[in-house]
This record gives C-alpha cells, structure tokens and sequence, in this order.
C-alpha cells in the first residue's frame, strides 16, 4: 500500500491510529528492522498481541520458521538498498499451525532515498491459489482429456483464429496444429465440399454459420477432398466459449469427427432406398405397404390411379373401407395364415371401389415383412387393375356364345374333328346324319360314312393339314345313323391352328345335298334319255330320208320316163300334171337333204380344233365360185384370226352367209365383205353385203327351219341355211344375228368363242 | 393291155325292181354296149363274184353297182369283202347311194370304193350318171395295165 500523503515523523502513533482500523494486516517496521507497531489485524492474524512484538525483530517473531523468518530478512535488505516497494509470496503459520497463503506488500516511508522505516500490508491469498492449483488441474486433465479424445477439437479466438488444437484434429485434418493455429479454420487449408457436393465458400464455414445464426450448430457435414480423390467426411458441431454470466462469447470450440465410413453407408442406404422409392413409384403396378392396424402407411402412385383416390387420402384408409361390399373380407381371411406363416403369400382377385364409384377389379397378392425375431412389421401388397382384362374375357365369353349360337343355329352341319373323330357338332350335323349329339361325339368320321367314300377325303384333307391349301370341298355319302339311308353331303374341310401354326383341329362344314344329288341324277337321265332319243331322231330322219326318197325317186323317174317315152301320146294337161309330179318329188327329195343336213350339225360335227378361219372361207368361196362369177360380185375380207372350230362347219356357215348374199343381191353389183373384231372372250364375223335387206320383223324368223321369206320361184332354196348357220354358231357357244335396211345391204354377225368351249 | 370287143359285165346289185328297171332303161337310152347282171342282195352279190352255185357260168364283171341297203348282207359288208379279197378288190365299184348324207356316213368307213354316185331323183341326170358309167369304164380300161385279163 503507497500512502499518498508524507507522514510527519513524529506523527508515527497517528499513522499507527490510522492503520488500526484497516482490515487488512498491517505492520511497521524501524530502518534497525525492529518493529514498531502492527495492527489489529495483524494481532487476528498472528494471534498475537501487540505488546509482545513491539521492538523485536523478524527472527525473534519467526523462531519456529526460520527460513520464512530469513526470506523476509533477505527481502527487508533489498529494500532498504533499493527503497521503494515491493512483494512477495510468503507462506504464514497461524497460530493454530495453519499455513496460509500471503502476499507481503512493503513500502518504505518516507519516500525518497533516505527510509525511516518500512510499512507492510499482509494479503491472504489463499483461496485464490488454491483456486488457481485447482484451475491448473482441472486444465492438465482437460487438456488430457481432450488430447487422447477421438473427437477432434478447435478452439477459436474471437476473431475465429483458431488458437488451439488437438491431436484428434490433427489426426482427422491430417495437419498438424502449427498450421492450423492462427489461421480462420481447417476449411480455408482444405478443399472442402458441402454434403451436397459443391465446394463449399468462405461464408459457408462452420464457424462463421455458427456466429451467424446466433446458436450452436451440431452436425454439420463437410467434406475434405484429397490429393487421392478420395473425401473425408466430417461432422462438424460448432458451439459458442462464454464465460459464466456473460452473454457475449469470447470464441467457438468446434468439434470434428470422421464419419466418413458412416456416410458412405449413408449414402448407399439412401441410394438403395432412392432406388426402392423409384422402383415403388414407378412400378407398373400397385403397390402398398399396410400396416398391422390395417393402415396404409405407404402407397405408390400407380396404386393411387388404380383405386382413384389421391394418396394423402389413401394413407387415411384400410383396404377393407374401399373394398367393394361383396368382397369385403376376402384378405382379412386369408390374413392369419399370412402372419402366421401358414403360407407365404396371399393371391387372390377382388373388387374395390373407385372414388368415383366405379368398380375396379384387382389382381392383389400380399406377403408381410417380418422383423428378426420373425414378428410381422408390415404388408406388402401388389395390386393389379385386371378390368380391362377382365372384359376382354368377358367379350371373349361373349363371343364364345355368340359361336356357340352360330354353330348351334346353322343350317350347315358344322363339327370339329381331331384326329378323324368329332369333338364337337352342332345340331344341324345331328339332322343331316341322323344321330344324336350324344352318339356322335366320340365316333370316328369314317363309321358313319358310306362304305365307298369312307377314303376319299383323306388326301385332300392332308394337304390341307400340311398348309398347301386354305381348305379342302368333297361331295361325300354318308350312312344316317337312325334309318340307314344314303345323305349326300357337300364338306368343306379347313384346319385350325394355334399362333405356331400347328394344327389343332379340323372345321368341317356340312351341306346335304342329298336332293341336289338325286335332281342331278335325274337331270342325268333325262338327259341321256333325251340324246338317246336325239339318237333315236337322228336314226329315224337318216331312214326316213334314205327310205322316203326311194319311193320319191321311183314316182319322179318313172314320170320322166313316161314323159320322155310316151310324149307324143300325151295331151298338154297331162304333161303339165307330170311336170308338177315331178318338181313335188324333187323339192320334197331337197327338203329331206336338208332336214337331214340341219339334224346333222349337232351330232355328226367334228371335234373343235384351231382353225384358220381364213381357210374356212377360202373353202366357202371355193364351193361358191360359180355363183361369185355369175354374179360378178367382189367379196373381200379383213385378216381373220384363228380359234377353235369344226371346219367344215365353219366353212358351211361363210358358204350359206356368202351364198345368201349372192342369192339376195340388188341390182347393183354385189360387194360382200367379211370382217372380224377381237373382243376380250370372242371374236365377233361380220358378213356384209348391199343386197335387197331384210326387214325388221323377219329378223328372228329368217334362223327358223323353212322359212322363208320370198316365192321359190323368185328366190329358189328350201330355207333351211340360215337355220343351220344358227345351230353351227350356237354349238361352238356363240350367237348370231342379223341387222340390215331394206333396199341397202344387210350385215349378219355372229361370235365364236376364243377359247374352246363345249363340243 | 387288153383289148376289148364285147359288152361291158355289169353287175348290178340292186333289191329295188323300179331301179333294176331304170337302170336298164338308161343303159338302153345311153347305148352302153352292155350286159346287165342283177342280184337282189348282198348274198347273191358275193356268190356271184366267186362264180358259186347257180352262178358258176357267170363272166367276172367288169364294174359293180352296188347299193347299200341290201337284204341279207347290206352294200357295206359286200364293199368289205371285195376290198379285202386281192383278185375281186381290182373290179371298180360304184356305190349307188340314196343321199349324199349316206355318201358321208360312207366315206367315214374308209372302204375305198372307186366311186360314189347319188341316184339323182331327175330322170336326165340319172341318164348321166350311167352314160358316165361308159366313161368311167373306159377310162379305166385305159388304165395302165393292172394284171388282170
């Protein structure tokens, strides 16, 4: 302690006085180092009074601690060689032996180089060096502590320097703390990554986003990348150094810890769960995990269309309150076996009911996750919306009875056949064959055939089975099964096949033609009957021409005989009458040539072979030549084509159309020309000539046998050559007609086929 | 080359009396130098050729008419028979038909007659027929000799 104001030598009892009333222990001592007065406090101090201490000496006050006694005789000498103050530690023994802790502050008095005496104030310090060996402990063992922790640790100033560092750190930085002391963090040292991956900036340090955010931080993850590539992850937990009762911090204590190993699991987990989120989301089906109170706790978007419901409503809900009322209970009875393990998976088809209302039917299959001891955890349930799929069965089956319909209402037998048996038939068959369904399913195709035909389908139908055609048509009899009577039937044979193409079974299609047959058989015989009787005809005209004109001949020559031989005798009647006998027996002789010729065309003609038709007319010409000549007429012809036909008839046909032409001339000169057109089937013979023409009405009539349209005596012949030209023309398939302008020239046209057609 | 004097030998197979007749008429108006034989069916026509029974006397003829409808053997089988033997195929035939639709039905049997000729209803042309006869006959004997005397 200094006194501030000089104290006056003789004043030493006033100073005395004034130390007195001071709590602090207080003595003075003379320049000799006697002691000249203590006060009260030092008295409590010591417990010693006063009286026994006045004049005597620091040795004579200590005996029993000599070396505190020397120390302060050591001390006393310093000061008095160098006035001034000073202080020191030094211990004192109470009087009940207790040590404590002081310290002595001396001053010499008065000021100046010349001490009178020295005055010394005794501080009690021994709380507070007890306090300091406990800080000092209690920092050794923290220091320790923090040293050989596996956390590491940065304490930052105020300026967020950091000031200190442990091992830990050191180890998980890979830096040692002489580095990283004075420097604003490991994060301005290392390249460092925030969780996410970005490089992480200056403002995004721990510390400063701990100081910005006013609170401590835990957990924060950074990344340190290395030279290698590799990261390591670190968790950083940053908190705020405040002394008791202070609101201000004076810095941070950062602690890091390596989680790289957990965060790679981490990072693996999430992955793994991010892949079973997509594939849950994503999944083409429904899906749901349902928890043991029924809940769904989790459910995927697909899920959420089939059932129509958003999913935060969803996740309200248990199945059974969407299920539709007659399908209510089907999983939950199914459930125990689930959970006790009965069976591992529940499958089953059900209804729900849409939002909307509308009826869903699912395919649903469930099996329950468990946990280690075999507890289950939750359900996992697929869903599958199978209505779509469900109607197309439904159509299917509506289809199906459609065919069955078809096949049961058709008039056609209708049978499916594998392996030559019928598996199916309809009833329409059962008619046609005369047994029941019963009796013929089962039974082989060939039994109920007739004997005779029992074989004849098989090599069509192997074709067919072999794909070489679509399918195969028989006319076949058949043996009915209740009377025993003959059925025709008209089949039709296809195969069925699978996708692959192999065969499954035939279809064969029945038509009884049983009456057709016998109509056919009938018209069979008429028509043999009607060509016998053609024959017959034929036989009849040849004998009646050849028999007829014998006597003809007989009447006609002997009147000419008679004529010639007895003319002389005769009158001119009587010549006139022989005259008519003899021109009636000559026109009926012609009349019999060609009725006979006219029934000949149809049965005496040759068999059709490619012709010139051009040779044809060159033989009609031939045969007409004198009657060209005669005539003077010019006949000319366009180039004629080839085709089927009997020869001779076609010549006969140009030599009766030409000859006609001839016999029908005008006055004019006769030109008679013979054209020809191509169609696509036919061609089409034009014989044209500028005769007297015909008129309209006899169009039809001039083809019939005899007619005729002028008196023999203008226009000779018996009218049969048209008529014959008309039944060549039409037994090589053709037809012939007339067009003509009386006074101008007529044109008779007819066709013949290109192809040959039947004889 | 034989020359010949004497009448022509016709046989003249023939069942009709009325064209026997005729026949000999117009062979008589047409002074073909001439003997007529008749037979009256195809029987008498081949006994005749081969000189048998009543017919052994009989000279070869030198032309045949031959009708085809004959009792008993018809114009056909005799034409058959005389083709097919080798001394008698050498004697001419003329077939005599009714019709020309009988010459067809004829020609179809490819019997190779030497000649066809219809009997024509008209007296004159049945007169032409057997005067062509004459000239038929002549031409052949004309002929190239052929072996036979």
């Amino acid at each position: 302690m200094r006194l501030k104001t000089p104290i006056e030598a003789p004043s030493l009892e006033a100073a005395l006085e004034l130390l007195e009333r001071l709590p602090v222990p207080m003595y003075v001592e003379g320049r000799d180092g006697r002691c000249l007065g203590v006060n009260a406090a030092w008295e409590e101090l010591f417990g010693i009074k006063r009286e026994r201490v006045l004049g005597k000496g620091v040795r004579e006050l200590s005996p029993q601690n000599p070396e505190i006694a020397e120390k302060h005789a050591i001390k006393d000498r310093e000061l008095w060689a160098q006035p001034g103050s000073q202080s020191y530690d030094i211990p004192v023994v109470t009087p009940d032996g207790r040590r404590r802790e002081t310290v002595y502050y001396k001053s010499t008095f008065p000021p100046g180089p010349e001490p009178a005496g020295l005055v010394g104030a005794i501080f009690d310090v021994t709380a507070r060096k007890r306090a300091e060996i406990a800080l000092r402990e209690s920092e050794e063992r923290f220091r320790a502590v923090v040293d050989s922790a596996n956390e590491g640790m940065l304490v930052y100033d105020r300026r967020l320097l950091v000031v200190s560092v442990n091992r830990a750190a050191e180890r998980i930085l890979r830096l040692p703390a002489a580095e990283l002391i004075g420097k604003p963090g490991f994060t301005s040292l290392l390249p460092c990554i925030g969780e996410d991956g970005a490089p992480l900036g200056p403002d995004e340090r721990p510390t400063l986003t701990t100081v910005h955010a006013g609170q401590p931080q835990t957990d924060r993850v950074v990344g340190v990348q290395r030279s290698d590539g590799s990261v390591t992850w670190l968790s950083v937990s940053t908190t705020f150094l405040r002394r008791m009762d202070e609101t201000e911090h004076y810095g941070l204590v950062s602690t890091i810890t390596d989680i790289t190993a957990q965060h790679d699991a981490e990072t693996r987990l999430r992955e793994s769960e991010r892949r079973f989120r997509n594939t849950f989301e994503l999944a083409g089906s429904g899906m749901a995990h349902i928890g043991m109170d029924r809940r769904f706790i989790r459910v995927n978007r697909r899920l959420c269309e089939i059932l129509g419901y958003p999913e935060a409503e969803l996740l309200q809900l248990t199945g059974r309150q969407i299920s539709h009322p007659d399908d209510l209970d089907v999983i939950n009875e199914q459930r125990p076996r689930l959970h006790s393990g009965e069976v591992d998976a529940v499958r089953l088809e059900k209804r729900y009911l849409r939002k909307d209302g509308s009826v869903v039917w699912v395919k649903f299959s469930m099996t329950v996750e468990r946990d280690a001891e075999g507890r289950p955890l939750y359900e996992i349930a697929v869903y599958d919306d199978i209505t779509a799929q469900l109607d197309a069965q439904l159509r299917l089956r509506e289809s199906e009875a459609r065919f069955r319909q078809t096949f049961e209402l058709a008039a056609s037998g209708i049978c499916h056949v594998i392996d030559g048996r019928f598996v199916r038939v309809n009833r329409s068959l059962c008619e046609i064959l005369g047994y029941s369904e019963k009796q013929l399913v089962g039974k082989h195709v060939k039994d109920v055939s007739h004997p005779e035909d029992r074989d004849v389908t098989d090599a069509g139908r192997a074709r067919v089975r072999r794909g070489e055609i679509e399918a195969a048509r028989f006319e076949k009899r058949y043996i009915r099964g209740d009377n025993g009577a003959v059925v025709w039937a008209d089949i039709a044979v296809a195969v069925v096949r699978d996708v692959f193409g192999v065969p499954q079974y035939e279809v064969a299609v029945f038509d009884d033609i049983t009456e057709r047959k016998h109509a056919e058989a009938a018209a069979r015989a008429a028509h043999e009957e009607l060509e016998r009787s053609n024959a017959e005809l034929e036989q009849f005209a040849y004998v009646a021409s050849h028999d007829l004109q014998e006597p003809l001949r007989m009447v006609a020559s002997y009147t000419q005989l008679l004529s010639r031989r007895y003319d002389s005798k005769l009158d001119q009647d009587a010549r006139e009458f022989m005259a008519y006998i003899v021109d009636g027996a000559t026109r009926m002789k012609q009349l019999i040539e060609d009725l006979l010729a006219y029934s000949r065309v149809g049965t005496k003609g040759a068999h059709f072979r490619p012709v010139a038709a051009e040779a044809a007319l060159r033989r009609a010409l031939f045969n007409l030549r004198a009657g060209i000549e005669e005539a003077g007429a010019v006949v000319t012809h366009d180039p004629l084509p080839t085709l089927p036909a009997d020869e001779v008839q076609l010549a006969q046909v140009f030599q009766n159309l030409i000859g006609n032409a001839l016999k029908f001339r005008s006055a004019s000169v006769p030109r008679i020309h013979i054209a020809v057109a191509e169609g696509p089937r036919e061609f089409t013979f034009e014989v044209r000539d500028n005769g007297i023409g015909i008129e309209p009405q006899y169009y039809e009539r001039i083809f019939m046998v005899f007619q005729r349209l002028h008196d023999k005596g203008e226009y000779p012949g018996t009218g049969i050559g048209l008529a014959i030209c008309k039944k060549v023309v039409e037994r090589h398939g053709g037809r012939i007609r007339v067009e003509s302008r009386l006074g101008s020239g007529s044109s008779f046209y007819f066709t013949l086929p290109k192809e040959r057609g039947e004889g | 080359m034989v020359e010949r004097n004497g009448p022509i030998e016709i046989l003249l197979v023939e069942d009709n009396p009325g064209d026997v007749r005729l026949t000999r008429e117009a062979l008589k108006e047409g002074k073909v130098y001439s003997n007529l034989h008749t037979v009256k069916d195809g029987v008498e026509a081949m006994e005749f050729l081969r000189r048998q029974g009543r017919f052994s006397g009989v000279p070869r003829p030198d032309i045949i008419l031959l009708d085809l409808n004959l009792p008993r053997k018809d114009g056909r089988e005799v034409l058959e028979e005389i083709k097919s033997d080798s001394v008698l195929k050498r004697i001419p035939v003329v077939v005599l038909t009714t019709s020309k639709a009988e010459e067809d039905v004829l020609r179809t049997y490819n019997l190779h007659a030497n000649c066809y000729v219809t009997k024509p209803v008209d007296l004159e042309k049945f007169m032409v027929v057997v005067k062509t006869i004459d000239v038929f006959w002549l031409t052949v004997v004309t002929l190239p000799p052929n072996g036979h005397s």
